[in-house]
């Protein structure tokens, strides 16, 4: 089964957005990250709901006209472990999973 | 700022560098109490040191005596750099022109302290030679106006470029190299009440021999890079970033790369070129 991924509850994810370029603050962790287009873009829709990666690459592709799929589909693979290593997303397993002691 | 010392030495330096600063009532709040003192001979039997002591508490460890001016500059950077946390602090030089203020930031010995000296002697005023500071939410850059730390060619460079400036007696062996401080123009203590908008940010390269180059930065790229270089931007959190972020959106942003302070002041004239005269 597809891993599932999500942005945490309550990401206090903070936009600044130039000339396709974007900084985002996330508040948990105190750092400021920058973007391109498709970073961007990802991290808003995960922001927005839960998705697998071959979601998230169609919900991009149809946001970015022109990009091609499979290097699109290696991008969001790259992205995913980029923004899990940031602590920006989370599997939605894991979340559900966790139970209170 | 409250200042002191026992050192008589120190006193000839101050009158030259402080001349156009008013002096507040002795009994009048401070909000630093800094001083230099010798330290005693027993405790240094080989060479003559001093120590700085900031609202009575000693701030570092002792330093040669012979070195006694800088670290006094120094000790008075160190209060203005961690203690007031209303503002964002960036370590950036900052002049102004006409209202509009130009950002200089860069590493240590980019040539931001020589630059901003010499554009203070062609029409700029000079708001600091070390801090940028920031009120969140007001988009403004405050003066905090203080002599120009010079380091070893600088001085004479700057000396050389401008007979008139103001120099301090030249410190060796620093752990800087030689220092010298510049005496702030007139016209920069007179205004240290007006602010200015923050228009132009540039981060200065010294490259021995180079062809001067101006290459424009993305604002994302100078947010980082201002982030990096400020002195509390993590501790301010969601505020600093909001307050940089203001900054930013509002200037044009640039690296320029120089061999000479001629080509500096041609890159700064062409990146602020336009600027309502």
């Amino acid at each position: 089964m597809a891993s599932v991924w999500r942005v945490p509850e309550r990401p206090g994810l903070h936009w600044r957005d130039w000339d396709g370029e974007h900084v985002v603050y996330h508040e948990a962790s105190g750092d400021t990250h920058r973007f391109n287009d498709v970073g961007a873009s990802a991290l808003r829709l995960l922001t927005e709901r839960s998705m697998t990666a071959s979601h998230l690459v169609t919900e991009l592709a149809s946001r970015l006209p022109g990009a091609d799929g499979a290097t699109l589909a290696q991008t969001v693979d790259e992205l995913i472990d980029r923004l899990r290593d940031l602590g920006l997303i989370e599997l939605q397993d894991d979340a559900s999973d966790a139970r209170p002691l | 700022m409250r200042l002191g010392t026992s050192l008589p030495e120190l006193v000839d330096p101050f009158a030259l560098l402080y001349a156009d600063f008013p002096l507040d009532d002795d009994d009048g709040l401070a909000d630093f109490d800094a001083r230099v003192e010798p330290v005693p001979r027993w405790r240094r039997p080989l060479r003559a040191a001093a120590s700085a002591v900031i609202d009575g508490r000693a701030a570092f460890d002792p330093f040669l005596r012979a070195q006694a001016l800088p670290m006094f500059e120094w000790t008075m950077n160190w209060c203005v750099f961690t203690r007031p946390n209303q503002y964002l602090l960036l370590h950036s030089a900052v002049v102004e022109r006409h209202g509009s203020g130009l950002l200089l930031s860069g590493e240590p010995g980019a040539g931001k302290s020589t630059l901003a000296a010499a554009l203070t002697f062609g029409g700029w005023r000079l708001l600091s030679d070390e801090v940028g500071m920031i009120p969140p939410g007001r988009r403004e850059l405050l003066p905090l106006p203080r002599p120009v730390g010079l380091k070893n060619q600088s001085i004479e460079i700057v000396r050389t470029a401008y007979p008139e400036a103001i120099l301090g007696p030249s410190t060796v062996e620093t752990r800087k190299g030689t220092v010298a401080h510049l005496r702030p123009t007139t016209e920069s203590v007179a205004r240290a009440a007006e602010s200015a908008t923050p228009k132009w940010i540039v981060f200065p390269k010294f490259v021995a021999g180079v062809t001067p180059e101006v290459r424009p930065v993305s604002r994302a790229d100078a947010l980082l890079r201002l982030a990096e270089q400020s002195f509390n931007y993590s501790v301010l959190g969601l505020t600093g970033f909001n307050a940089l972020a203001d900054v930013v959106d509002g200037c044009s942003c640039f690296d320029i790369r120089f061999g000479t302070l001629d080509d500096a002041l041609a890159c700064v004239g062409y990146v602020t070129a336009g600027a309502a005269a």
